[in-house]
């Protein structure tokens, strides 16, 4: 958790600003998180040398030279996920790819683009839905933040119910190795069988096995039509729903059960307010069909009595906004993956906890991807120890496993991010040994044992 | 499900029991003789597996050597030279059903079931030559001195298959039936086929019906009516009943005396010498009635009937009679709706299914048609049974010679029988032996039908309503 | 071209004694070992019960297997693979042997894992949307088993009807409609996996993201190298309320796929968009599986769109609308289901319809963005021009997947070379156009000197250490996928 004390950072900045311009290096210092989100709280804080780059060439130069001299590099974006794993063994080198910026080539008609790892997803939509396209992932992120970065991080959000995650639309990469090597593994077309699927190596590797530098995202049409219905209700009435919608045709692109507070003051009123739980339910379908959906969903609500709102166009927008930007405010972050069906009786325990603690607690449940979210504001450090042991004993019946995506340093060092790890792990191991012999990439920022690597 | 142990005893997968190292090839090389499988009905396999899991013993031992494409593999190595015809190619081709739902869902065309019965002509024939070792009959055919007695020594002959039919009535109508039964002589599987023989008549439509029988009202076309053996001895009514029902639909019906079986079984086990002789006698019969079609209720002998060019490529002649011959065969169901049958107003008020005889559905390709006269009785109500066109486990006489894979795929048939049906159709008599034997094991109260039983019924209710 | 030659031509059958310097074992240990673990029925040895065994789908080179044993359970398959590493004797699986591109194909005189009788349904669980089940399960049977409760497990390579979902795992496997649901790395999560060294390891997540890189990802399309897929938990759909099936008929090949670019450009996104050309139309009007498409038409499209009844019409006006703006020569809809069963089977059942038409085909599987198809066909033209071969071409056109059908007759030896360098030049213009070598079929044995077209050393040495992290031996379907640098 200390800088290398064997490494000399002015030395650094000195060999990187030959090779590479002085402007381009500065010496810093790092807390280890984001700063304006987390505020510095000055407990990792050590010196780093930030690097800008602008090329993928100099990234390799970087690269390169940290391999020679046994540097270790950490690859940023917007750092805006840099809370999401542990950094251990410290840095010596922010790579900061946020100038890395382009877009290599869009080609509406195959629905495909290439960018480089410092565009922002925000500015990446804007362009897209200029010909009426989008990448259909949309995590809980900050506007900066860069490709790069979520999908090192494999950052997603509730869209996977109907589009997947970005293992699903990275068609392929462009990356640096640690040894400075630049490789491309898959490419610009829908389907590619030629060599293993590297891609899928890189995507949530965390930044540890190589640098990415380029994608090729798939894209899908911008639904032309928007339509978001949300229902309230018991939550025995929300189980009944959720099996209906799973065993109906409906097609919802967002199916998540969440707390009805995120919602509160800019969607709906306290008025409006009935239920602890609601469910969102989105249509990307065109307007007829939406509109029988929104149907369907309305005579359920009839029939079982729950309160049901709709919102269509920039409505419907605005409350995946405020969702959005509602979630970003909370400063711990655990994820559940488990099935859908006992997302429920996992949630109840967690949910005794936090009505005894101080501080906040919410809920996002995706009801047919298994995948939960519990956001917490102004909990106490134990009571985040205690939710993640307790949500763990939970699923750990179920094979299921239980993440930190977002904590303080203090939480990550006393409780594994990951949880426990698959008999696979020596596998993961040796995966990073082949690829970081010497271990230059993003130190101890993946689970288990490569902390120690 | 039975066990490993007893499913390899079927098919010897591997012949390790009999001492892993033993390799027991034999010395003939490639097919030799006239009539062999050509290369361009073997060289149109691309190797595409679509086949496999059509295949009824590909789904009960999951070897490739017991699969379609395995077996064209194994023709085209013997046929081009690289493999003798030893125990692999001797017991792949004979644990065959021949029942050609690989033929079905071949996109290629690949004959399978033709280049099956070639092959089988030249194994016939290695074996009456004596060039393969005398074991290599065992894997082949397990009941062979029986069954060639009946194919050479009764079915070409259709008196002694009429003595044969009188005898099994004395048999089952004197003590012998019981003796029988009651002393363990027969093996099981036999026994149980033996036990569900209906009644044999006491006369075969062969000999109670006339000559000729006019058709009723205005003649659509005339038929000459094919009777068969197995058919004519156990289900001779069924013949009446489509003589009757041809009648009825303007069809004047000539019944050959001359005619004798068919040959299809003598195909099957590889005598096509046999079967060919049979197939000269009935193409001469039946050519000097001058009919416009010869019309056929047991889908084994259509199938066999329309494929009669077969034996005949090496005599342009005979070849060409045997095309003229083959166009006029239909199967009843095929003529009735190609002709137009007249919906019956009578009703038969019952729950029944209809099993696709491999014969019609994939052979023939005839699979609407008697759905479609199943469909326009009154009151009868059609149940779809699942896996309709996977075999029965008949094949002609398959189950007497590979007696437990036909008991494992008659118990899966009855199986797949849907609850609440009180009878079974289809179109083929061994099929009816078969799926009777099946469902007098299971225990089960369903019935065993014809197709044109069921139409023949309903046009005899009319009388009555 | 050294790994194409001698197509259609046996090789010497793999002489046990080459091993012996790689192989501890005697022939006889070895069968007597496997023996041991599964008993004699499971075991098959014998050459000549092997010769079945020789080669896949993929027909040009073949090689015979040391044995062929059939495993019930992981277990058992661990403790064959164990078997097999300790003594340092090369193996493979193998599904249906449906492949096209030789990757059950053994060339080292391998053990062939046959997974034919491991083919269970383990569990489905409709109300998690997840299926279990053992790798020799067919991928159509499982639509089947779920068809009565409404749902379907989506990719539909045209093999379905016999391919195995361990296979499909293998190789990544496509088919029609994965231009909307994706293809078998989108739907398969989780996999119990036996490792080349035979160790057993849990690999993906049911639900969610797996813990760790993702090992699931790659293992599927590893053609078999890594490791040995024993039990699978794939992601079933529920079927869509409608689907509505467009059959378009052009008398230019330009127009169609101007057709196929302005659908995609108008937003909507169809379950499939499939193209034959006028040899290909052809060839399977001479099967059995024949619509009655005229003799004169230069391609058809098969445009199908599925979701929910309400809605789905007006998007099937705009689709007829495109094709009418493309000089359609006429343009319907599938009235009933069984048309639309017509359509379908004839279009899968293209590829081994070429049997109808020539003694022999190569297939083709390259990749490319979907606006350089126009391009692409017309330089496959070409190319069938100045090598006097017949080429058929069908193919996936929504994703831009080409399977050009390289039609020839292996009786010539001076034919075969010629088709064979014919296909590795078509492969070559993908690769140039930002392409791939193969879209779906894999590399196997067949295209493994086409992977420089698309990989250079390094990142070919890249993926060898990978390999090698899992199979230091090299045992596991050596030689395959990723040719030496």
């Amino acid at each position: 958790m200390q800088s290398n004390l064997s490494v000399d950072l002015d030395e650094v900045a000195k060999i990187l600003s030959e090779t590479l311009g002085d402007n381009r290096v500065t010496k810093e210092h790092f807390n280890g998180l984001e700063t304006a989100e987390m505020g510095d709280a000055g407990f990792h804080r050590y010196d780093v040398v930030r690097v800008r780059i602008e090329t993928e060439d100099q990234v390799a130069e970087v690269l390169k030279a940290a391999s020679a001299y046994q540097w270790r590099v950490l690859p940023v974006g917007a750092g805006s996920q840099l809370h999401a794993t542990h950094l251990g063994a410290g840095v010596d080198i922010l790579l900061d790819l946020t100038s890395l910026n382009q877009i290599i080539d869009y080609s509406p008609e195959d629905m495909v683009v290439s960018v480089q790892a410092g565009v922002t997803l925000t500015n990446l939509q804007e362009l897209l839905s200029t010909h009426k396209q989008m990448l259909p992932l949309d995590p809980v992120c900050r506007p900066g933040a860069t490709l790069g970065g979520l999908i090192a991080t494999a950052a997603n959000g509730p869209r996977r119910t109907g589009y997947g995650t970005f293992r699903d639309v990275v068609a392929g990469v462009r990356v640096v190795y640690p040894s400075g090597d630049i490789m491309n593994f898959g490419g610009r077309v829908m389907k590619n069988v030629a060599g293993y699927d590297m891609t899928k190596l890189f995507i949530g590797s965390f930044g540890t096995l190589a640098v990415i530098v380029e994608a090729h995202l798939k894209l899908k049409p911008l639904p032309l039509h928007r339509e978001t219905v949300t229902m309230q209700g018991r939550r025995e009435d929300l189980k009944i729903l959720q099996k209906r919608l799973v065993h109906s045709s409906l097609l919802p692109t967002r199916l998540e059960a969440v707390s009805s507070r995120v919602f509160q003051n800019g969607i709906l009123s306290r008025s409006q307010i009935h239920h602890p739980w609601l469910l969102a339910i989105d249509c990307d379908e065109n307007a007829s069909a939406a509109a029988y959906q929104t149907s369907q969903l309305r005579t359920w609500a009839d029939e079982m009595g729950l309160s049901i709102d709709v919102f269509q166009g920039v409505s419907a927008d605005d409350l995946w906004t405020h969702y959005q930007e509602s979630l970003l405010g909370f400063d711990f972050v655990l994820r559940l993956n488990i099935a859908p069906t006992l997302l429920w009786q996992i949630v109840t325990p967690l949910e005794k906890i936090l009505g005894e603690a101080e501080g906040e607690g919410v809920f996002s449940l995706g009801m047919t991807t298994g995948v939960g979210r519990l956001y917490g504001k102004g909990l106490s450090f134990k009571v985040q120890e205690e939710l993640v042991q307790q949500a763990r004993g939970l699923v750990s019946e179920y094979a299921g496993s239980v993440v930190i995506e977002k904590a303080e340093p203090w939480l990550q060092e006393k409780v594994d991010v990951f949880g426990s790890i698959g008999d696979f792990q020596p596998w993961l191991q040796r995966i990073k040994d082949a690829i970081d012999p010497q271990n230059i990439l993003s130190p101890g920022r993946f689970v288990g044992g490569m902390k120690n690597a | 499900m039975p066990k490993l142990s007893e499913m390899a005893k079927v098919v010897t997968m591997s012949p390790v029991d009999r001492g892993i190292y033993s390799n027991s090839t034999s010395d003939v090389l490639g097919f030799h003789w006239a009539d062999a499988p050509e290369a361009e009905k073997y060289s149109v396999c691309v190797h595409c597996g679509l086949c496999l899991e059509t295949c009824p013993t590909y789904q009960e031992l999951r070897d490739e050597n017991q699969s379609p494409r395995g077996r064209v593999y194994l023709i085209k190595e013997v046929s081009e030279g690289r493999l003798p015809l030893n125990e692999v190619v001797v017991s792949s081709i004979f644990t065959c059903l021949d029942c050609r739902n690989c033929d079905s869902v071949c996109p290629s065309g690949v004959k399978v079931g033709n280049l099956i019965e070639e092959a089988r002509g030249q194994i016939y024939a290695s074996m009456r030559a004596k060039e393969l070792k005398p074991e290599m009959t065992q894997v082949a055919h397990s009941g062979t001195a029986l069954e060639r007695f009946f194919e050479r020594k009764i079915f070409p002959h259709p008196k002694r298959l009429q003595t044969l039919g009188k005898l099994l009535r004395f048999y089952q109508h004197s003590g012998l039936r019981w003796i029988a039964r009651n002393n363990n002589f027969l093996h099981q599987p036999i026994k149980s086929m033996e036990s569900i023989l209906p009644d044999v008549p006491k006369m075969g439509a062969l000999e109670s019906l006339p000559h000729h029988i006019p058709a009723q009202g205005e003649e659509k076309a005339t038929v000459a009516l094919f009777t068969g053996c197995v058919m004519d001895i156990f289900f001779a009514h069924i013949n009446e009943a489509t003589a009757r029902v041809a009648v009825r639909n303007g069809l004047t019906v000539v019944v050959p005396k001359e005619q004798i079986c068919c040959g299809a079984l003598q195909t099957a086990a590889g005598d096509r010498e046999q079967a060919r002789e049979m197939a000269k006698r009935n193409i001469e019969v039946f050519m000097a009635s001058q009919v416009d079609y010869i019309v056929v209720n047991a889908a084994g002998c259509g199938a066999a009937m329309k494929e009669y060019p077969e034996l005949f490529k090496d005599d342009p002649v005979l070849l060409a009679q045997a095309k003229s011959f083959s166009e006029r065969v239909r199967d009843i169901s095929e003529l009735l709706v190609e002709v137009g049958f007249e919906p019956p107003k009578g009703t038969v008020e019952r729950t029944i299914t209809y099993h696709d005889s491999c014969h019609l559905y994939h052979a023939q390709r005839v699979r609407s048609q008697p759905r479609e006269i199943l469909k326009a009785i009154p009151g009868l109500k059609v149940v779809d049974m699942p896996n309709s066109e996977r075999c029965c486990g008949s094949g002609g006489i398959y189950n007497v010679t590979h007696p437990e894979m036909g008991l494992r795929l008659g118990d899966r048939k009855v199986n797949d029988i849907p609850d609440g049906v009180d009878g079974v159709a289809m179109g083929n008599p061994g099929c009816m032996l078969q799926i009777s034997a099946g469902i007098h094991r299971r225990g089960i109260d369903v019935d065993v039908l014809h197709t044109v039983e069921l139409l023949d019924e309903a046009y005899q209710k009319e009388r009555n309503d | 071209m050294e790994n194409q030659s001698g197509t259609n031509v046996l090789v010497e059958p793999t002489n046990p004694r080459d091993m012996r310097g790689k192989v501890k074992l005697s022939k006889a240990e070895l069968v007597n070992s496997l023996v041991n673990i599964v008993g004699v029925h499971r075991v098959i040895h014998e050459p000549d019960y092997l010769r079945v065994y020789e080669c896949d789908g993929y027909v040009a080179r073949n090689g015979l297997p040391s044995a062929v044993v059939f495993p019930e359970t992981t277990q058992e398959v661990a403790e064959i693979v164990r078997l097999l590493a300790k003594h340092q004797v090369p193996f493979l699986p193998r599904g249906a042997g449906t492949g096209l591109s030789g990757g059950a194909t053994p060339l080292n005189g391998e053990v062939i894992l046959n997974f034919a009788r491991m083919n269970k349904l383990i569990s489905v669980d409709l109300d998690n949307l997840r299926a279990v089940v053992q790798p020799g399960y067919i991928n159509l049977t499982l639509s089947k088993e779920i068809d009565k409760d409404g749902f379907f497990y989506a990719p539909d390579p045209s093999s379905q009807s016999s391919s195995t979902i361990g296979g499909n795992v293998a190789e990544n496997s496509g088919g029609a409609h994965c231009l909307k649901y994706g293809v078998t790395t989108n739907h398969v999560v989780a996999a119990t996996v036996v490792l080349p060294t035979g160790e057993i390891a849990h690999i993906g997540t049911p639900f969610g993201d797996a813990v760790g890189y993702d090992l699931m990802g790659l293992f599927v399309g590893a053609e078999g190298t890594l490791g040995i897929v024993t039990e699978i938990t794939v992601r079933i759909m529920k079927k869509p309320e409608a689907v509505k099936t467009v059959q378009a008929m052009y008398d230019s090949i330009a127009q169609a796929s101007d057709t196929v670019s302005d659908i995609i450009r108008a937003g909507i996104l169809p379950a499939a968009i499939e193209f034959m050309d006028k040899l290909a139309i052809q060839a399977v009007e001479k099967s059995s599986y024949h619509v009655g498409y005229p003799e004169d038409i230069e391609a058809i499209l098969i445009i199908e769109v599925d979701g929910l009844t309400a809605g789905l019409e007006e998007t099937t006006d705009k689709i007829l609308d495109i094709c009418r703006r493309h000089e359609v020569r006429t343009v319907k809809m599938a009235t009933n289901a069984n048309e639309r069963a017509l359509w379908w089977g004839n279009r899968k059942m293209a590829f081994g319809a070429m049997g109808q038409i020539s003694p022999d085909y190569l297939v083709q599987d390259g990749s490319v963005p979907r606006t350089r198809l126009t391009e692409a066909l017309a330089r496959i033209q070409a190319m069938s021009r100045d090598a006097g071969l017949r080429i058929a071409n069908v193919f996936h056109a929504g994703d831009g997947n080409l399977h050009p059908l390289i039609l020839y007759d292996s009786a010539n030896p001076e034919e075969t070379e010629r088709a064979i360098q014919t296909a590795s030049k078509i492969l070559k213009v993908c690769a140039d156009l930002g392409g791939t070598i193969t879209g779906e079929h894999g590399v196997g044995l067949e295209k493994l000197e086409e992977m420089r077209y698309v990989f250079n050393k390094t990142e070919l040495e890249a993926q060898l250490a990978l390999r090698k992290v899992f199979d230091p031996q090299n045992l596991c379907n050596a030689g395959k996928l990723i040719p030496l640098p």
